[in-house]
């Protein structure tokens, strides 16, 4: 497919869905429809709660690379589709469980992941979780994907292999703070052999919010936190460390080439929301360890967002993240056009320590508008232009649109 | 780099297309909550906005008490009317959206119960009605209670209502639980309209909505133990209509409170509340106490003075004399 056609698909394809919805607005409530109870809500018996989950985020992308080695092409793929559900058997007890699907390798393989999967013991001060979670991650992972600012998280969380492990966590907080500790071994997702040992991880995390109050208006906020994690691989695979362009899934150009025994990471995070303006920042530093040498790697970005219909994004003190954006006035309501965002991000990973020929440097700009026409579904365009500069050989510079559509219940 | 270039034009044409469509709105102060606080409310925002020429405009609705500190927990409104004081689960889920409140007592109620004017029955005691109002009750008669042999057709609001939740804490003894088999709704008028039209209709709600249509309704007195007692100013104001006298509430977003639009309505409330309240039928509070409550509201003082927990049976005395537990105003 011709590079400018992505564009017009793109537009076309907002276009249409936009013109649907307004004339499902004219129409009476439609006697056929895909929700049933449960998916709306929860469904309450006595104490008990449950309630259905799931998402579904797909993507059109187009990437044009400088370089003849780079991935040029056009595809369409599933990014993301759960299944699950949450609830309760008591006020105590509490469970929740996405079971991750994978559409666009089902040929290759039968595999269905987790990704959060525990159960969970609350009371009115703490909470003790049992399995597979990342309360300890940085600000950007402790968002749901459904939920970023940008359609994919920033180097500094995929370099660093933030994301989900099974293990222990404790989680206390108050109205502007949260404290967040964990000790896990690998992901549910990842068996390791019998007679093994798989890898370890303790983590932290720690946020507070000096300034955080909330009007019909929106939000004021000033949000710190600080995080940190030592990891072992024991006898599991080497920790690893690379990082793909902006909003991507072609090659990762970048990568130093760590086969590492252990690893330290620690970071520092802020963000800031008054009303409909908003901005993210986190840098974070790495070292690894590969039994021979030790190697320092940092991380960083800024995003930026503005919410052109001037809704602010929520936020959870107790956890120390953001939730979803509801529109306003939502799409086709007397006159309301659901909420409409812009953001901008800047990121950059420095991998430019390590034994292979791929370290280097990557730094990308990436531009983005969002289209929430009712709350949980959710439109997104991304424009990424990403410079890799490896240490040594070639440099290569990719540019990258997406446009996702998503949505969740 | 054609295909960026195409798709940047494309973002910068969306962008100032939402951006040019969204247009600003005038500064609107959004009240929703109880029906039963909802005639002062109304009388308050229909006055304000008189006074200053439309510029700043109120909205109210009735929604209920629970429904409207619902809305109220989440940032939806900046202030919630309320005919019961607001419950720990509120103010948990309050403080965990960044939001502070400033809580003002503005008047105090009688809870009526009313029948239709045809009905010889004039006075009923607590414990009659928890025969009538419990769970499972299968009293259809008003043979049971003592009138005549009536069927009855009983109103009430609904759950979402602060004066349900009143009611039945004070005379089935545990809020919420009620026999079903009625006709509810959240709008108090068309409870006046379901006994008004039928003899042997029963139903409960504020005094103002009583007041408002005393021709055609009749208050029924109740005995809490001590002999008969009809609603009424007096009665409410020396203590002696219980259990069903109740203070209700104004509940306002603390940080909204910064905005001069939100400080001047609220200031204007509270300087008229007695006025006003008095003018739909509730009964003020005494002169004294309305200038303790400006106050609060001027330095935005957030906290509640009955810890999240339901208040039966307290007098105008009872209220004044609690102490606000303050929490720290945040910044």
């Amino acid at each position: 497919m011709k590079k400018n056609t992505l564009t017009k698909v793109a537009l076309a394809a907002l276009a249409t869905v936009a013109g649907a919805s307004a004339a499902q607005a004219q129409t009476a409530a439609p006697s056929h429809t895909t929700s049933w109870t449960g998916t709306v809500g929860e469904d309450r018996y006595g104490d008990a709660r449950f309630k259905l989950r799931g998402r579904f985020q797909y993507d059109i992308a187009s990437s044009e690379w400088d370089i003849a080695a780079g991935d040029d092409g056009f595809s369409t793929y599933v990014r993301r589709a759960f299944i699950g559900a949450q609830g309760r058997l008591t006020e105590n007890w509490r469970y929740k469980i996405d079971f991750v699907l994978d559409p666009g390798n089902s040929g290759a393989t039968s595999e269905v992941g987790v990704d959060d999967a525990y159960l969970e013991y609350v009371t009115d001060d703490w909470s003790i979780l049992i399995g597979e979670h990342n309360i300890t991650s940085p600000l950007e992972d402790r968002i749901s994907s459904l939920d970023i600012p940008l359609i994919e998280r920033s180097a500094m969380i995929n370099a660093f292999g933030y994301g989900r492990l099974a293990g222990l966590g404790f989680l206390t907080g108050g109205h502007n703070w949260s404290v967040a500790a964990a000790l896990q071994g690998d992901s549910l997702n990842d068996n390791t052999a019998q007679g093994t040992s798989e890898q370890t991880a303790v983590s932290g995390r720690v946020t507070f919010a000096p300034i955080f109050s909330t009007t019909p208006e929106g939000v004021s906020l000033i949000h710190l936190g600080l995080h940190a994690r030592s990891r072992s691989r024991e006898e599991d695979a080497s920790l690893a460390y690379s990082v793909r362009p902006q909003n991507g899934r072609s090659t990762s150009w970048i990568n130093p080439g760590i086969a590492a025994e252990e690893d330290v990471s620690y970071g520092g995070e802020a963000a800031l929301q008054f009303g409909p303006f908003g901005a993210h920042a986190e840098y974070t530093i790495l070292q690894a360890d590969d039994g021979v040498e030790s190697y320092d790697l940092q991380a960083y970005y800024v995003d930026f967002y503005w919410s052109l219909t001037g809704e602010s994004r929520s936020y959870r003190a107790n956890t120390g993240s953001f939730g979803a954006i509801a529109p306003r006035r939502p799409f086709g309501e007397d006159g309301g056009l659901g909420h409409w965002m812009l953001s901008a991000r800047y990121d950059y990973a420095d991998l430019s320590e390590g034994p292979g020929a791929g370290r280097g440097e990557q730094t990308a700009y990436a531009i983005g508008l969002d289209w929430v026409p009712i709350d949980h579904f959710r439109f997104k365009l991304n424009f990424a232009d990403t410079e890799m500069d490896r240490a040594v050989g070639a440099d290569a510079e990719a540019q990258i649109v997406t446009l996702r559509t998503q949505f969740d219940f | 780099m054609n295909i960026f270039k195409i798709a940047a034009a494309a973002i910068a044409a969306l962008t100032l297309g939402a951006a040019s469509a969204f247009a600003q709105q005038a500064f609107t102060i959004q009240i929703d909550g109880s029906s039963t606080v909802f005639p002062i409310s109304e009388a308050a925002a229909e006055a304000f906005q008189q006074q200053t020429q439309g510029r700043i405009r109120v909205a109210v609705g009735e929604s209920g008490s629970s429904a409207g500190l619902r809305r109220f927990c989440r940032g939806e409104i900046h202030i919630a009317d309320a005919s019961r004081p607001i419950r720990g689960s509120e103010m948990e889920a309050c403080r965990a959206a960044g939001i502070g409140f400033v809580e003002i007592p503005v008047a105090f109620d009688g809870l009526t119960v009313v029948v239709h004017p045809s009905n010889p029955l004039s006075s009923i005691t607590v414990a009659q009605l928890r025969q009538i109002w419990s769970p499972g009750s299968n009293v259809n008669n008003f043979r049971a209670v003592g009138g005549p042999d009536l069927q009855m057709q009983l109103f009430g609001p609904g759950s979402a209502s602060g004066t349900f939740e009143y009611f039945t804490e004070a005379v089935n003894g545990t809020a919420r639980s009620s026999r079903t088999d009625y006709t509810p709704s959240e709008d108090d008028n068309v409870l006046v309209q379901g006994v008004t039209s039928n003899p042997g209709g029963m139903a409960y709600f504020g005094l103002a909505y009583f007041e408002e249509n005393r021709s055609r309704l009749k208050a029924l007195a109740i005995d809490g133990g001590d002999g008969p007692v009809v609603p009424s100013r007096q009665t409410v104001e020396n203590g002696t209509y219980a259990p069903l006298s109740r203070p209700i509430f104004i509940y306002v977003n603390a940080a909204a409170l910064r905005r001069p639009q939100v400080q001047q309505f609220v200031q204007y409330y509270i300087n008229n509340a007695a006025r006003l309240s008095a003018q739909v039928g509730y009964i003020p509070l005494p002169a004294t106490a309305y200038p303790v409550y400006l106050q609060r509201a001027q330095r935005r003082q957030q906290g509640t003075a009955f810890g999240g927990r339901a208040l039966i049976g307290a007098s105008i005395e009872d209220v004044l004399a609690r102490p606000l537990i303050l929490e720290e105003v945040q910044q």
